[in-house]
C-alpha cells in the first residue's frame, strides 16, 4: 500500500478490525491509508480508524444477526446455530446482508442465490437432514457423528504428515534445503539499552482487544491502562504509584500520559501495559486519549523468517515524568 | 429452615468481573454504583508472589447488624435468610449503611438504600443469582445451608478451608471464601492486615 | 507490604464512609442543648426556685426554634425526603432512630406548649379592621371592596389562630408542673438517646462505648446551662454557676473515661482512639473540647465563685467557650467515628 510494489493496492475494506491498535507502528499504518483511493470500514462499534474511512457500513452485533453455522470438528464434533435474539437496532445490518447487497451491485448476483440468511442456512442444514426449526428444538446445537482423525489414514496405511519422509521431522530436511536452520537455533533477543525497559503488553479480563474501552459498564471498571513498573526500580527513579509519565521508545515515539502502577508483579527490566488504550477518537468520549497505546509504541517488530510470525515485544521504552 | 448462602472458590476466581457486570445488567444498577466489588490482593516480593481476587458483596449475615437499626422497617430479612430493602419504605437515613461493618451498602440515586439481594427475584423462580450463573470458571455456588447436599454444602465439604470476612464482628456472614491463601493460620507469611481479615466462620 | 486494589467501590463508602456530615453533628449539638434547657427549666419549676424568670423565659422561647432547626437538619440529611412521614407510621423497637423520632415528636409538643404560653398577654386584645361601607357601584369600587374583604378575612384568621394559641398557652400554664416534669423526662430522653443511637452501631468502634450516652447527656445539660448563662441576669447566673461547674466536672470525668476505654480497648478501639485523640481530630478534642471547652471556662467560673475576678475575660466568655466545645465534641465524634472501622 505504501510502495506500490509488487502492485499498488488502492482500495481497502477494514472489517471488524481496530486498525490502529491491532497492527504495530501506527504512523506507518496511517501512511498506508493515505495512499488509498477508497477505504470502506465495516464494524459494530465506531473505532479510531473509522475517521479514516470514505464509507462506513455499521454492522449489527452478534445478538442481532444470523451468522454462518459454527461447525467444530474436535473430539465431539458439533454444529451450532448462531441466530439473533433481537432485531438490529438503529441502521445496522448483518454482515450477510451487507456482503450480498455489495455483491449484487458488483454484478456478482450469481454467487448469491439465496435472498435471506434463513434460506442459506436451511439449504446447508438440509444436507444433514435438519432445518432451522428442528435444530432449534434440539437447543440450537447438534452433535455429529465423528471419527478419529487418523481413522482414514490407518485404513489406507498412509501417513498424515506432509513431510518428504512421511514422518514427524525434528531435523527438517526441507528447511535445510531452503538454506534455513534445520533445527531451531537460539538467537538471544536484543536487551534494552541502559535506562530503557522492554515494553510488554497483555490483556485485562474486563476488555476485549481494543474494542470495548468506550463501553460504559466496562469502562467504569477499567477506564485506563497503567504502566506496571517494578517497585525497586520505581524507587530508584523517584516514581510513585499514580504518577503520570510519558513513555518514549527507542525511535523517539511517545505515548501517554499514562499512570504508573508501582508493583512487585513485574520484572525489573520490563514494563507492562494493557493493550487497547490510548484511543485517539473524540467521538469515543469516555476513553478518548486515556492511557497509552501499545500499538503506537511498537514501531519495530521482529519477523520470523520461517513462519512469518511477528514478535512485537522488541520495543524498549523509557519513562519520562510529567512536569 | 432455609438459609441461603453463597460460596466463592478463590482458587477458581480469575478476577474477570463478569459477575460485577452481570449483576449490574440483571439489577439495573446505575453507572457509578456497585453491588459487587473486587479486591485484588498480592503479597510478596518479585518473583515470590502470592495473590488472589476477593469478590465482596452483601453477605446476608445471620445476625445482620443493618436490620435492627432501620427506623421504618424498610430493611428486613426474609424467612429464607435473604436481607432486602423495600425502597417504598426507605427514608434514606443511612443508618443501615453506617451499621454494616463490611461497608456493603450504598444509597441508590433514587434515594433508597441498596445492595446485593442474592437476586431474590430469580431465587423465587428457582434460579440462581446472576453472578453465580455467569461465572465462567464455576467459582461461585449458591444454595441452602440447611439442606444437606445443596451446592453450597457440597462446596464447603470439598474445600480445604473456608473462611468469612472478619468473623469478630459477630454478624455471621453467609458468604464463604473457599481455599484462600491468606488466613490467620498463615499469619507469619501473610501480612497482618490481610490475614486478620479472614477467619473461620463462627458457626 | 501487600498490594491491595479495589474496583467497584461506591463513593459513599470508599475511601471513607461519608454517610453523615455536619447536619447530624449540628443536630446532636442542638438536641443536647435543648435537652439541657428543658432539664434546667423543668428542675427550676419543680423545685420552685425563686427569681429565675429570665432563665425560664429564655428556655421557653429558645427551645422550639432550636429543636425545630435541629429536626430540619435531620430532614435535610435524608436521601429519600419524601418518605419522612414513614417515621411516624410505625415504631421499630430495635431501632434507636425510631425511638428518637417519637421522643422528638413528644418533645416538640412540650416545646410548642411552652413557646405558645409565652405569647404576651398584651396581644390578647382582639384586633378589628374597619371596612368602609360604600354605596358606589363602580367596578373599581367593587374591586377595592373585594380586596378589603379578602384582607380582612386573612387578618381574622390570624387573630383566630393567635387566640387559639393563647388559650393553649393558658392551658399549659395551668398544667405547669406536669409539663415541667414531662420536660425533664423528655430532655433526659433526648440527651441520652442521641448517644445510645451512635453506640448501637458496632461497625464504628469509636462510637461503641457505653460512656457515649451519659457523655452526650451531660454535655447537653452543660450546653443548656451555658446557653442560659449567656442570656440571663447576673443574679441568676451566679446561682446557676455551681450546677454548671458540677456538670463540667462530670463531663470531664466521662470524657477521660471515654478516652481511656479507647486507648486500652480492643485493636479496633485503639485504632479508633488514635483517629480521635491524635492528629487533626486530637487538636480539636484536647484543644477545643477539653481545654477551651471545659477546663478554661470551669477555671474562670470557679474563680468567680471564689470571688476572684479574672482580668481580661469578659463575663460571657466561659459560656461561649463551653458551647463551642460542645459543638466541637459532636463534630469530632461524628466525623472521626465515620473514619473508624472494625
Amino acid at each position: 500500500m505504501i510502495t506500490s510494489k509488487p502492485y499498488p493496492i488502492k482500495g481497502l475494506v477494514t472489517y471488524g478490525t481496530c486498525l490502529f491498535h491491532t497492527l504495530p507502528n501506527v504512523a506507518r499504518t496511517k501512511d498506508a491509508l493515505k495512499n488509498l483511493d477508497f477505504h470502506l470500514v465495516i464494524d459494530t462499534l465506531p473505532q479510531d480508524h473509522v475517521a479514516w474511512a470514505d464509507v462506513v457500513l455499521p454492522e449489527a452485533t452478534y445478538l442481532e444477526r444470523y451468522d454462518e453455522l459454527w461447525a467444530c470438528g474436535h473430539k465431539t464434533p458439533y454444529i451450532a446455530l448462531r441466530e439473533p435474539a433481537i432485531d438490529p437496532l438503529y441502521q445496522t445490518k448483518p454482515a450477510w446482508w451487507i456482503v450480498r447487497e455489495l455483491g449484487i451491485r458488483l454484478g456478482l448476483e450469481d454467487f448469491f442465490q439465496w435472498k435471506t440468511a434463513e434460506e442459506y442456512l436451511k439449504r446447508r442444514l438440509s444436507s444433514i437432514g435438519l432445518n432451522l426449526e428442528k435444530l432449534r428444538e434440539q437447543g440450537g446445537i447438534t452433535i455429529q457423528p465423528g471419527k478419529p482423525y487418523l481413522a482414514d489414514f490407518e485404513k489406507e496405511n498412509s501417513s498424515p504428515f506432509t513431510t518428504a519422509s512421511g514422518k514427524v521431522e525434528l531435523y527438517s530436511d526441507a528447511l535445510e534445503k531452503a538454506k534455513l536452520d534445520p533445527l531451531p537455533k537460539y538467537e538471544p533477543a536484543p536487551e534494552p539499552p541502559a535506562g530503557f525497559f522492554r515494553l510488554l503488553y497483555g490483556r485485562s479480563p474486563v476488555h476485549t482487544f481494543a474494542r470495548t474501552q468506550n463501553t460504559p459498564l466496562l469502562n467504569e471498571l477499567f477506564p485506563e491502562n497503567e504502566v506496571w513498573l517494578n517497585a525497586a526500580i520505581a524507587a530508584q527513579l523517584g516514581i510513585k504509584n499514580g504518577d503520570r509519565v510519558m513513555l518514549e521508545n527507542q525511535d523517539k515515539t511517545r505515548g501517554g500520559p499514562v499512570k504508573a502502577k508501582v508493583t512487585e508483579r513485574i520484572r525489573k527490566d520490563c514494563v507492562f501495559i494493557v493493550h487497547g488504550f490510548g484511543h485517539d477518537a473524540p467521538g469515543m468520549k469516555r476513553t478518548h486519549r486515556r492511557g497509552a497505546s501499545d500499538a503506537a509504541l511498537q514501531t519495530r517488530y521482529a519477523l520470523d523468517p520461517i513462519s512469518g510470525g511477528a514478535g512485537l515485544r522488541v520495543n524498549f521504552v523509557k519513562l519520562v515524568k510529567e512536569a | 429452615m432455609t438459609r441461603y448462602a453463597m460460596t466463592i472458590d478463590l482458587e477458581r476466581c480469575l478476577g474477570c468481573q463478569a459477575c460485577v457486570v452481570a449483576c449490574k445488567t440483571e439489577n439495573q444498577v446505575p453507572l457509578g454504583y456497585f453491588r459487587l466489588r473486587m479486591r485484588t490482593i498480592v503479597v510478596g516480593t518479585f518473583p515470590n508472589l502470592r495473590g488472589e481476587f476477593r469478590m465482596e458483596q452483601c453477605f446476608h449475615c445471620d445476625n445482620a447488624p443493618c436490620v435492627p437499626v432501620c427506623p421504618t422497617g424498610a430493611t428486613y430479612k426474609t424467612p429464607q435468610g435473604i436481607v432486602l430493602v423495600d425502597p417504598v419504605k426507605c427514608t434514606g437515613c443511612k443508618a443501615c449503611v453506617t451499621a454494616c461493618p463490611y461497608n456493603m451498602r450504598f444509597i441508590h440515586p433514587d434515594g433508597y438504600a441498596d445492595k446485593c439481594t442474592f437476586c431474590e427475584h430469580r431465587v423465587a423462580e428457582g434460579r440462581v443469582p446472576a453472578c453465580v450463573e455467569t461465572c465462567p470458571t464455576g467459582a461461585r455456588a449458591f444454595g441452602d445451608l440447611d439442606q444437606a447436599n445443596s451446592p453450597v454444602r457440597q462446596m464447603l465439604a470439598q474445600a480445604r478451608r473456608s473462611d468469612v470476612l472478619k468473623p469478630e464482628t459477630g454478624a455471621c456472614p453467609k458468604l464463604f471464601y473457599l481455599n484462600s491463601k491468606f488466613t490467620n493460620s498463615d499469619a507469619e507469611d501473610a501480612p497482618a492486615v490481610v490475614a486478620s481479615e479472614m477467619g473461620k466462620a463462627g458457626h | 507490604m501487600p498490594e491491595i486494589e479495589l474496583t467497584g467501590a461506591n463513593a459513599l463508602t470508599f475511601p471513607t464512609l461519608t454517610t453523615w456530615g455536619w447536619e447530624i453533628a449540628a443536630y446532636l449539638f442542638l438536641g443536647g442543648l435543648v435537652a439541657g434547657l428543658l432539664v434546667f427549666a423543668g428542675v427550676i419549676r419543680l423545685a420552685n426556685a425563686p427569681r429565675f424568670e429570665r432563665a425560664l423565659r429564655v428556655s421557653d422561647l429558645a427551645g422550639l426554634p432550636l429543636l425545630g432547626v435541629g429536626m430540619f437538619l435531620l430532614f435535610l440529611d435524608l436521601s429519600n425526603k419524601s418518605n419522612v412521614w414513614r417515621f411516624y407510621t410505625t415504631f421499630q423497637v430495635t431501632s434507636v432512630i425510631s425511638w428518637g423520632a417519637w421522643i422528638l415528636l413528644a418533645t416538640m409538643v412540650v416545646l410548642v406548649l411552652r413557646f405558645v404560653a409565652r405569647v404576651p398577654v398584651a396581644l390578647e386584645r382582639d384586633w378589628r379592621l374597619e371596612i368602609g361601607e360604600t354605596k358606589r357601584k363602580s367596578a373599581i369600587a367593587k374591586l377595592k371592596s373585594a380586596i378589603r374583604s379578602f384582607l380582612f378575612a386573612i387578618v381574622r384568621f390570624v387573630v383566630w389562630t393567635w387566640n387559639v394559641a393563647v388559650s393553649i398557652g393558658a392551658w399549659a400554664k395551668r398544667h405547669d408542673r406536669a409539663l415541667a416534669l414531662a420536660g425533664v423526662v423528655l430532655g433526659i430522653g433526648v440527651g441520652f438517646y442521641t448517644g445510645v443511637f451512635l453506640s448501637t452501631l458496632a461497625a464504628r468502634p469509636l462510637w461503641n462505648s457505653a460512656v457515649l450516652a451519659p457523655l452526650f447527656l451531660i454535655s447537653g445539660l452543660a450546653s443548656g446551662g451555658a446557653f442560659l448563662c449567656l442570656l440571663i441576669s447576673e443574679d441568676e447566673h451566679k446561682r446557676l454557676v455551681p450546677f454548671s461547674l458540677m456538670m463540667c466536672g462530670v463531663e470531664l470525668v466521662l470524657l477521660l473515661a471515654y478516652a481511656i476505654n479507647l486507648v486500652f480497648g480492643t485493636d479496633a478501639a485503639q485504632r479508633a482512639g488514635s483517629i480521635l485523640l491524635g492528629g487533626a481530630f486530637g487538636i480539636v478534642f484536647w484543644g477545643l473540647v477539653v481545654l477551651l471547652g471545659l477546663l478554661v471556662p470551669a477555671t474562670v467560673e470557679g474563680l468567680e465563685l471564689l470571688h476572684r475576678r479574672v482580668p481580661l475575660i469578659p463575663a460571657r466568655m466561659p459560656p461561649i467557650l463551653k458551647l463551642s466545645g460542645s459543638l466541637a465534641l459532636r463534630f469530632a465524634i461524628v466525623y472521626a467515628g465515620l473514619l473508624s472501622f472494625v
